[in-house]
């Protein structure tokens, strides 16, 4: 009786096995590579001709990091600020409308000298 | 052609066009039949393969010998066709807010192009997880062995027979459901 069983279990496995496999093949029946497409694959080497150093290396991806670029810039833009204002030269300054006197203390000592003569 | 594995490795190797060409032709409708089954779409399954024939291509001296270049292609194609699914997945969750991609039934272009029996099929595939619907397509499809398949996918062998036999639990309920089995 088991092995009866067992047999009977088996015929429905292989059964359900064989529907798998039909509807793999159903879903696929009408997928294959036309002409058009085997052409594009087939062009693929041509696509990959070897490359030169230069363009190779225009070609490159660089990843810069955000923080470190950041922190450069400002140190870029204050750097060169800096040499910048060594280059200018100043123009017209503005002068003064009042000189300022140097011999003050030859005026105080006139003043006192005049009281006296008086 | 007429040529073997290793033939076509060594040659490849020394990117020979000739070997190339064959390889092509051996297994282009293969990768194509795997990508469309997992993506549910020709002209995005056309895609996927040739970034694989391209990543081949490119890569032919970097590959390592410990599987066959059928495996790594098969791998290679299987992997980029799972990123586009997750890829779309993350999308629609983000960006679309649930739009249409997460709905398995056949596009209205296509629609007019299947038989009734082909779109309850396609919308029956595409509702079976993914980590079943390759495992079980390579195992009754493509009738590989369990062995091969653990090596195609880097999962190992009970890895795969348990995938096995959890695909074909959830097949068997939504052929059911169906009222196909």
């Amino acid at each position: 009786m088991p092995i009866e069983m067992n047999n009977k279990q088996n015929l429905k496995d292989e059964q359900f096995n064989r529907l798998i496999k039909e509807t793999f093949e159903a879903s696929v029946a009408s997928i294959h590579v036309d002409d058009s497409f085997k052409n594009k694959l087939l062009s693929i080497p041509q696509q990959c001709k070897k490359q030169s150093a230069w363009s190779k290396f225009l070609e490159r991806e660089i990843t810069l990091p955000l923080l470190p670029l950041s922190a450069f810039a400002v140190i870029l833009i204050f750097v060169s600020t800096m040499t910048l204002s060594t280059f200018i030269l100043p123009g017209e300054l503005p002068e003064p409308e009042f000189e300022i006197i140097e011999n003050y203390h030859q005026f105080i000592s006139y003043e006192n000298t005049s009281h006296l003569n008086n | 052609m007429g040529y073997s594995e290793e033939e076509i490795t060594k040659l490849l190797k020394d990117q020979s066009d000739l070997a190339f060409n064959a390889f092509v032709e051996t297994y282009s409708n293969q990768l194509l039949r795997i990508a469309y089954v997992i993506l549910g779409d020709k002209q995005l399954a056309e895609d996927i393969v040739q970034e694989s024939f391209l990543a081949l291509y490119q890569n032919i001296n970097n590959i390592r010998g410990d599987s066959t270049l059928k495996t790594w292609v098969t791998r290679v194609t299987i992997n980029k066709s799972k990123n586009v699914i997750r890829r779309n997945k993350f999308k629609s969750l983000f960006i679309l807010d649930k739009l249409s991609l997460k709905d398995p039934s056949p596009s209205p272009d296509e629609a007019l192009n299947l038989t009734e029996r082909e779109k309850h099929i396609k919308t029956l595939l595409m509702s079976l997880p993914l980590k079943y619907k390759d495992v079980l397509y390579l195992h009754y499809y493509e009738e590989m062995k369990v062995k091969d398949i653990a090596k195609v996918l880097e999962i190992s062998e009970s890895g795969i027979k348990s995938r096995l036999q959890r695909g074909r639990e959830h097949m068997k309920k939504l052929l059911q459901e169906r009222g196909a089995y």
